[in-house]
């Protein structure tokens, strides 16, 4: 193991201790005081304040520009951390980095001065989204008017952090030619224009992170220095695109933490609610119900896992890679949270006594993940425009390569080369071309029956996606192909990182696979949730027995994944 | 221009017409691609036909900079002498 290794999981395990025992009520982000501020729908300043208190920041930007970045999952782990406390307060603090990620993608001067103000705990903010454009940044109407200084005019609406960043990097226009190279990025510093240009506007009352800062800035020909163009003019929206690629990945770290938290919730109710006579945790229909939930959750963190991995090792294939992840995490998790909700009956949607409050809230909070960043929507249309890609024919995938780039000690020790970055691949991802081959080696395990299933699927798909018609609104059956070929990358996202694992082939890591690979068959209707229940119990199994060491279940042993 | 780059250009009229969006004749190889129906996603499926025709790394990005088939045939023009 090399010492950044250590450095990065040793980080994660400190966050982990500084912010505590949520259930104590002096823990930095405590569960009482979350519920408290999500009622009144106010911001969690004392919270991120303590994030910034342990530097937090210092992993948002890159070591190249003295900042702590190096590895992305490191910091993907810390928000996961926190998100498993309060996702509001992940969502809140998180969002610097993203306002600050076009910055390191862009290079040159500008990386400079935006790693100053990250080091700076400076919050930052992405304007991107207007009103009334939906989805579609190549709309963008805000003007940017390049001469000896910088003219900004427009409106950014909804934008996390809009009131209170110090700094935005925003998406305007500064030319009047059609096409997508008339946008850039440039980098508004509350602090250094004229204050009398900007006006804030209200918060956005939501739906789940109530507490963030969802509003928008207005700017009237509010002017900024020349040297404040994240990137060449002309390159704004290939640089947020790129940018996208990190940070889809990167904010499905916030459902994992959601999908840690109902766990525990749901591992505890089962321990403590006695029914019949017996302890809940001891009925088989309830142990089902949390197995099932707990491979949902192994198999987020094996896709979240795989979104990090890739991007240092596979950034050619990020284009297609962060929109499987980005589509097939929050979907995961919500449908975790679903299935829980029945199994907590009343105790799901209650608020006010112990126990109760923190499900609702954090099952409303992942609601949102599915929907910044691009949308579910946008992610599934992002796969079917790459349906050519996928089915173009290629050599067998490099598996000695991929399982050296997903074993948990082998983590990168430099930020990701921006200039390897593709807007689409070429031929997909090495991940879905390595999936027969991954069924082959589990050989005679019980778990290569359901990978061999999921191949067949995935050969099925594959030659309805080669036949599917391009069209810019793609039909729901190829937004169906494009759902079911998430569901297969992610089961090679998990074999890959079971077999990379030190523990491969143990009758634990094994059992877990198996739920993991069963659960994903069951989803992609290839068998009927009965025949899966075996394996999800002895899956409960394995998750009261660690929760009764005060752990959590993980596939990536050794990074620490404490309650 | 040369004989390389007309025959680049001839391809990219046959692939634009074979898209089904406008009928030979109709347009010039100075009209904006964006006006023949190439919307983002006929702009990646010739990103990927000009990769299996001229073996040749392109992002979607290329018609960005390209945005007609004149301009476009120069830019694979030009990569291909690179190359």
């Amino acid at each position: 193991m090399t010492r950044s290794v250590l450095a990065g999981r040793g980080a994660v395990a400190d966050l982990n201790r500084y912010l505590g025992d949520p259930r104590d009520p002096s823990a930095v982000i405590s569960i009482e005081r979350s519920l408290e501020l999500d009622e009144a729908s106010a911001y969690p300043g004392d919270a991120v304040d303590a994030l910034d208190a342990w530097k937090l920041h210092r992993y948002y930007a890159p070591a190249e520009h003295g900042g702590e970045l190096r590895d992305v999952f490191v910091p993907m782990m810390m928000i996961r951390s926190t998100a498993a406390r309060d996702l509001t307060v992940a969502v809140a603090h998180g969002i610097s980095f993203l306002g600050a990620v076009g910055a390191w993608i862009a290079g040159g001067p500008i990386a400079a001065t935006m790693a100053e103000l990250v080091l700076d705990a400076a919050p930052l903010s992405w304007g991107l989204t207007e009103r009334g454009r939906g989805s579609d940044l190549s709309a963008t109407a805000t003007t940017a008017a390049i001469g000896s200084s910088i003219v900004v005019d427009g409106v950014k609406w909804p934008v996390n952090n809009a009131s209170r960043g110090r700094a935005m990097t925003v998406l305007a226009r500064t030319s009047d030619a059609p096409g997508p190279r008339a946008l850039s990025l440039v980098l508004v510093d509350k602090g250094r224009v004229d204050a009398r240009t900007l006006a804030t506007q209200p918060k956005v009352a939501t739906y789940g992170n109530r507490g963030a800062d969802i509003s928008g800035l207005a700017m009237r020909r509010t002017t900024v220095e020349r040297d404040r163009l994240v990137g060449e003019p002309g390159l704004g929206l290939e640089i947020v695109l790129k940018s996208l690629q990190f940070t889809r990945p990167l904010s499905t770290a916030l459902s994992l933490g959601a999908a840690d938290h109902a766990v525990d919730v749901a591992v505890e109710f089962a321990a403590s609610r006695r029914l019949f006579g017996r302890e809940l945790g001891s009925l088989p229909a309830a142990r089902a119900t949390v197995g099932t939930a707990v491979a949902d959750a192994l198999l987020a963190e094996c896709v979240v896992f795989a979104g990090a991995r890739e991007a240092h090792h596979a950034p050619q294939e990020l284009a297609l890679v962060s929109s499987l992840v980005k589509f097939l995490v929050p979907d995961t998790v919500d449908l975790l949270f679903r299935d829980l909700t029945s199994f907590l009956g009343a105790r799901s949607q209650l608020v006010g006594f112990a126990g109760a409050g923190e499900f609702q809230k954090a099952a409303r909070d992942n609601r949102a993940v599915g929907i910044f960043d691009g949308n579910s929507v946008v992610n599934l249309n992002m796969i079917v425009n790459e349906f050519t890609a996928i089915t173009r024919p290629e050599d067998a995938a490099d598996i000695g390569g991929i399982l050296r780039d997903f074993r948990v000690d082998a983590e990168p020790e430099t930020w990701v080369d921006p200039l390897r970055l593709r807007l689409v691949t070429r031929r997909g991802s090495r991940l879905l071309r390595a999936l027969p081959v991954f069924a082959d080696l589990l050989g005679s395990r019980g778990s290569a029956a359901p990978a061999h299933d999921i191949t067949a699927e995935l050969d099925r798909l594959l030659d309805a996606a080669g036949t599917a018609p391009r069209q810019a609104a793609p039909s729901a059956a190829s937004f169906d192909v494009a759902m079911r070929l998430a569901l297969c990358f992610g089961a090679a996202c998990a074999i890959a990182v079971e077999l990379a694992g030190r523990g491969s082939g143990s009758e634990a890591s094994e059992a877990r696979l198996l739920a993991i690979l069963e659960r994903i068959a069951v989803r992609l209707g290839l068998v009927r949730s009965e025949s899966a229940a075996s394996s999800a119990v002895a899956l409960a199994g394995q998750a009261f027995e660690t929760a009764g060491s005060r752990g959590r279940l993980s596939m990536l042993e050794g990074w620490g994944n404490p309650l | 221009m040369n004989t390389e780059t007309d025959a680049i250009e001839s391809w990219l009229v046959d692939r634009v017409v074979a898209y089904g969006r406008v009928d030979t004749g109709t347009f010039t190889p100075e009209t904006p691609l964006a006006e023949l129906g190439l919307d983002s996603v006929y702009a990646l499926t010739l990103c990927g036909d000009i990769e299996d025709e001229y073996d040749l790394d392109v992002d979607p990005t290329i018609v960005w900079d390209h945005p007609t088939i004149r301009e476009l045939a120069g830019g694979i023009s030009e990569r291909l002498a690179a190359a």
